[in-house]
């Protein structure tokens, strides 16, 4: 009789964290109006290329110019007022052969999952259980949705393609700002007057030399179409000879699937 | 005559108690350390004498001696405590030094010296623990100028790093884990970064303190004067130095013969898993503000320690989210939002340093792991967290013997050791009775 109840208990309570969890990381497409989910694979490193005496490097500098690549699967789910849930996972490392394994971040009690809903993020581990949440900022997608409820789902691909690869539409503008930590700022901006988008962003010092650009915001209109480079040298990285170090990172988006319900 | 009669019965009696100890175990402490710091194994071996399962053996109760003034002055040191304690110590038949790191390589030192002078031994069998016997790769770095700025340069890149992004958006994310007593472990970790002020993560002006800290700080000075001591301890610990080139030769004359009487040594050496240096530098600092208290460095606590870097990273992520230009307004207007784009950016790296280069880092400045020989694959030298065990087989003579899972700091305080060491003195320990018994048969002093 005790074993039956201790069984039923268990049976219970392992019901009862099943429908915790799900509550966590729900599946449920219908109740959003724009799904768009995508693989995004992450290249880092340290270019130290510039540098000619290589004497002059720190321990870090060594170890930051090794490439990391790192691998996640994004899922980002819009409601019709705009808010929004994110959930990332992160898959195993691709770690390259001639780098050192990390065990330090291989165990199952590192976050997997990443859930970030209601202003919260929360962390779950491989198995699936809560480890901790954080505050956070969600953000309200209304102009992801905007963009969105003007393509068909049928021929969303297409149709992003074209708005995106016409040249013509992209306007160039040069504005100039001063900037506390960085000086005088030129700033080139690429913006797309189809889609309303900034394509590429290019920041120049008061020598006129490029100090950092990106392509961030094609991830979510047009992933497949452009890869998005992002190359930074800041001033910190600076060794005893005035010799900048380049950091850079490079972001691939593949398996781009989007479900548009509006 | 009375006189007589009464010297006569004094003298017996303490020829009698010296006769009763034919055995002596003394315990040396190794660099930093103190009375207390081999209290658990002495403690460990008089509940075994108590039980009645150890012969007539004495085992001396741990004393502090000067560790901080290089090899020779600290064997000079050991050999005046324990002879000042016991007056005797040199005629008794038999004697065992139990040595901890620096403690071991002093020992020997004073074998030689007392050798070199009385033609006597200083003792007859010598256990080490985790002693460097080639020397520390981590001295041989501070002991040369070049090889220390570089060392300290490197320091301080990381903790710019590894801060960054904290540093410019302050968002007191970071005082949970100041919070967490278990912080302690990476607390104490940190404070060897020099760290005092760890609390301050949580300060608006955490940048302009950590640039205070980082033009003023130099890690190497916090090491001489606060860990080693001096600078003539590491010189004498440097591999190939000329202290331990001297000893290893001398070493070589006894075990070849050139002496006449025979020393028993048995060198035990821990290795240490991932993530090697974190826990030892918990454990050190740790156990030097709370004298003795090692709960929290057994390895059930490992996951937690694991667990508290992801959780570390997962802040620095919230905050890379939080600030994404995908998903923020900012981005997508007109106009440079150099603030938050800067703020991003410094989360980014340090995050990505937390990640892939933070423990490598340790790994290469402690000589545990070589990276230069890259595009090859680079070498990882088994180690206990500070020492390669390499060095510290390199023990003529001595017969090396492996505890897994166990650091510098936690050797001479594990449940471990002490097993071993009951396994050593029981005669059950196989690899012993395999490789020396004439080893096994000395260090026995189990009653059966």
């Amino acid at each position: 009789m005790i074993h039956k109840t201790i069984i039923y208990l268990v049976f219970l309570s392992s019901l009862f964290a099943v429908s915790c969890k799900q509550e966590l990381i729900g599946d449920n497409y219908e109740t959003y109006a724009i799904v768009i989910e995508y693989d995004l694979e992450e290249k880092i490193y340290q270019d130290n290329s510039s540098i000619l005496d290589t004497s002059l490097l720190t321990t870090s500098d060594i170890i930051a110019s090794e490439v990391t690549e790192k691998n996640s699967h994004w899922k980002i789910q819009v409601k019709k007022d705009g808010t929004c849930r994110k959930e990332v996972i992160y898959n195993n490392k691709v770690i390259p052969p001639n780098a050192l394994k990390q065990s330090i971040f291989d165990k199952n009690n590192v976050f997997k999952t990443v859930v970030y809903e209601n202003n919260k993020a929360h962390y779950f581990n491989e198995s699936g259980t809560l480890m901790y949440s954080l505050d956070t900022e969600t953000p309200l997608e209304k102009e992801l949705l905007a963009h969105y409820s003007k393509i068909k789902t049928s021929e969303k691909k297409q149709q992003l393609k074209n708005e995106i690869l016409h040249s013509k539409h992209i306007e160039i503008t040069e504005e100039n700002y001063f900037d506390k930590d960085f000086g005088n700022i030129s700033e080139r901006m690429f913006y797309d007057t189809i889609a309303h988008v900034v394509i590429k962003r290019e920041l120049y010092n008061s020598n006129n030399e490029l100090f950092y650009k990106d392509s961030m915001s094609y991830q979510q209109y047009s992933p497949n179409q452009f890869i998005p480079y992002q190359e930074f040298s800041f001033s910190y990285l600076i060794n005893e000879y005035n010799q900048k170090y380049i950091g850079i990172r490079k972001i691939t988006y593949s398996n781009i699937n989007i479900i548009n319900n509006l | 005559m009375k006189h007589l009669i009464f010297m006569f019965f004094v003298a017996t009696a303490y020829i009698g108690n010296a006769q009763q100890t034919h055995t002596k175990v003394n315990f040396i402490h190794g660099m930093n350390g103190n009375s207390q710091s081999l209290t658990r194994i002495h403690n460990f071996f008089i509940n075994l004498q108590r039980s009645d399962l150890i012969n007539s053996t004495s085992f001396v109760q741990p004393v502090y001696h000067e560790s901080a003034l290089g090899i020779g002055y600290t064997a000079q040191n050991i050999a005046d405590k324990i002879f000042g304690s016991d007056p005797y110590y040199y005629e008794t038949p038999k004697k065992i030094v139990i040595a901890h790191s620096l403690g071991g390589l002093a020992a020997r030192k004073w074998y030689i010296d007392y050798k070199m002078s009385t033609k006597k031994d200083a003792y007859n069998g010598i256990i080490t623990l985790n002693s460097p016997h080639l020397g520390a790769h981590i001295a041989s770095v501070l002991t040369n100028e070049v090889t220390r700025a570089k060392f300290d340069n490197s320091v301080k890149d990381a903790i710019y790093r590894i801060t960054e992004g904290a540093s410019s958006d302050s968002q007191g994310l970071l005082s949970e884990f100041v919070k967490d007593p278990k912080f302690q472990i990476i607390y104490s970790g940190c404070e060897f970064l020099g760290f005092k002020a760890l609390n301050n993560f949580t300060n608006k002006i955490f940048g302009r303190l950590l640039d205070a800290i980082l033009q003023q700080f130099n890690a190497s000075d916090y090491i001489i004067s606060n860990i080693a001591g001096s600078q003539k301890v590491l010189t004498d610990l440097s591999v190939g130095s000329t202290v331990i080139n001297e000893i290893n030769k001398n070493d070589i004359k006894q075990t070849t013969g050139t002496y006449d009487t025979k020393v028993f040594k048995i060198a035990i050496n821990g290795i240490e898993k991932s993530p090697q240096v974190f826990r030892m530098f918990g454990s050190s600092f740790y156990a030097d503000s709370k004298k003795g208290s090692y709960e929290l460095f057994n390895h059930d606590n490992d996951d937690y320690l694991l667990a508290l870097f992801g959780k570390l990273s997962a802040t620095f992520d919230a905050r890379i989210q939080a600030l994404d230009p995908s998903t923020n307004e900012w981005w997508r207007r007109k106009g440079f939002c150099a603030e938050k784009k800067a703020k991003r950016d410094a989360w980014i790296r340090s995050k990505d340093y937390l990640e892939n280069a933070f423990h490598t880092f340790f790994l290469v400045e402690m000589g545990l792991l070589n990276i230069s020989t890259r595009p090859n694959p680079p070498i990882f030298y088994p180690n206990d967290g500070l020492v390669t065990t390499s060095t510290q087989k390199g023990f003529p003579g001595a017969i090396p013997i492996l505890i897994e899972e166990t650091n510098h700091e936690e050797i001479k305080n594990s449940k471990e050791t002490a097993y071993l060491l009951r396994a050593i003195t029981n005669g059950s320990c196989d690899q012993l009775n395999r490789e020396s018994p004439s080893h096994s048969a000395f260090f026995k002093l189990f009653k059966k």
